[in-house]
Parts: structure tokens; C-alpha cells; sequence
């Protein structure tokens, strides 16, 4: 069997630093938390940098990476080196984050509403519905088959939808006092904001 | 009464928000700083990163 082709490490270099805007969103997302998250992409990094000649050339870093990340993230957790938890700083900072066209307050509670899902659920809702996946390339990077992946997604929406609209989240996503009004009427309301 | 679709759209958009967000921060610098790690390594052609193994 012949050997992939592999990039030059400064090219491999290249293509990793282009992906770890991603890989910070996606494993903020996945873990719920900014620290968590950062050391998840530093320990991703090394992984890939280790791994460069098993990267073959043409294929997708973003998702290569994904991989590794998730890998990381659920083993580590089976080690309790990370927890799955809601960080109120992080939804704040989410909250004073600079994005003059969104309501920030709302994503607050939609990170909330993602640290109630199952793993599995999260993670196939942040590939497919944030991270703009198919439902085809996010089965390959949660190594399952596609429509788990699906049926993944759909529930996910289903029980986020339902969390959110009856604004019930559990002491461990909890970071806050009560809400005044459900989380998705926040969401709808500041999308509504920038929707065409 | 929002339509269950409406919701549904609006729903992914604020996915989809939350997710951008987060690429248009800065990078931190202790990334910052692993990243011109890797840089060494690779001029004096080091393997001692390799030793991590892979997940």
C-alpha cells in the first residue's frame, strides 16, 4: 500500500492554524467552557503535529482535527480530566462579546440549553446545525453512520427546542437566577434582529 | 405563535451565531505560543512533540 502524500510541515502548519478558529468553537461548544475548550485545541494541536504524516494531503484539516478533538474531549472525560459543565464566565463573556449585530444574552442561554443534551446529541448538533457540516461528514467525524448522525441531530433539535422554549434548565447547566421569559423567545427574538 | 419551522430556522441561526462568534475572537497566546513551539521543532527538526502519540 503506498504511502499517502503528505504535506511540508509548513504547510501542514499552515492548515492547522487556519483550523483552530474552528476547533475553539467547536470544542466550546462541545465542553461549555472557554479554558476547557483552549486546552482541548492546545492538546489537538500537538496530537495533529505528532500525526502530520498520517494527514494525507487534500483531504479536510477542519475535519481531521475534529477528530482528534473529539477523541480527546470524550476520553478525557471517561478520565475526568474535563467536565461537560455550563461556565457562567464563559456565557458571559459570550455576553460581552464583541458581535454588534446579535444579542449576545441569547446564545448565553443557548449554551445552556446545549450543556442539557447527551454528548452525542450536542456534539452532532454543533457539527451539523453551527459548524455547517453534512450529515454525511459529521458521521465520519463522530465515527458513526449517517443516519445516526441524523436521528442524532433531529433529536437534538427536538430537545433543545423543548428545553429552551419552556426555559427549564437543570442545576447543572444553571448558571443563572430565573429567567423572565423562555431562552427561545430570547433566541427568536434576537434573531429576528438580523434575520433578512 | 411562532410556526414550529419558524422556530426550528431561527433556532439554527442562533447555532450557527454562536459558533461564529467564536472565530472572530483573537487567538490566546499561550496557543499563540505553542504554535511557534511547533516552529521550532520543525527547524531543528525535533521529534520530541512526536512522543505524544496520537488519540
Amino acid at each position: 500500500m503506498s504511502k499517502p502524500e503528505a504535506l511540508s510541515p509548513s504547510q501542514f502548519k499552515q492548515q492547522l492554524t487556519e483550523a483552530i478558529p474552528h476547533l475553539r468553537a467547536f470544542g466550546r461548544s462541545l465542553s461549555g467552557d472557554r479554558d476547557v475548550a483552549d486546552d482541548l485545541v492546545q492538546d489537538t494541536l500537538l496530537k495533529a503535529w505528532a500525526a502530520r504524516d498520517r494527514f494525507i494531503a487534500g483531504t479536510s484539516m477542519r475535519a481531521w482535527t475534529f477528530v482528534i478533538l473529539r477523541n480527546t474531549f470524550f476520553s478525557s472525560m471517561r478520565r475526568k480530566k474535563f467536565t461537560a459543565n455550563y461556565d457562567e464566565l464563559v456565557a458571559e463573556r459570550i455576553l460581552s462579546a464583541p458581535a454588534p449585530q446579535q444579542e449576545p444574552l441569547h446564545l448565553a442561554d443557548l449554551q445552556r440549553g446545549l450543556m442539557e443534551l447527551s454528548d452525542d446529541q450536542r456534539e452532532a448538533i454543533i457539527l451539523v446545525g453551527a459548524g455547517g457540516y453534512s450529515y454525511e461528514e459529521a458521521a465520519d467525524i463522530a465515527n458513526c453512520a449517517v443516519g445516526t448522525m441524523k436521528s442524532r441531530v433531529s433529536r437534538a433539535r427536538k430537545t433543545l427546542e423543548s428545553i429552551l422554549e419552556e426555559g427549564r434548565f437543570t442545576s447543572a447547566s444553571d448558571g443563572h437566577g430565573s429567567l423572565t421569559t423562555t431562552a427561545l423567545e430570547n433566541i427568536i427574538g434576537a434573531v429576528e434582529k438580523i434575520a433578512p | 405563535m411562532k410556526s414550529k419551522d419558524d422556530m426550528q430556522q431561527r433556532l439554527g441561526l442562533g447555532l450557527k451565531n454562536m459558533y461564529l462568534n467564536v472565530l472572530d475572537e483573537p487567538l490566546p497566546d499561550d496557543i499563540l505560543t505553542l504554535l511557534d513551539q511547533l516552529d521550532v521543532d520543525d527547524e531543528d527538526d525535533s521529534d520530541a512533540i512526536r512522543s505524544d502519540g496520537n488519540e
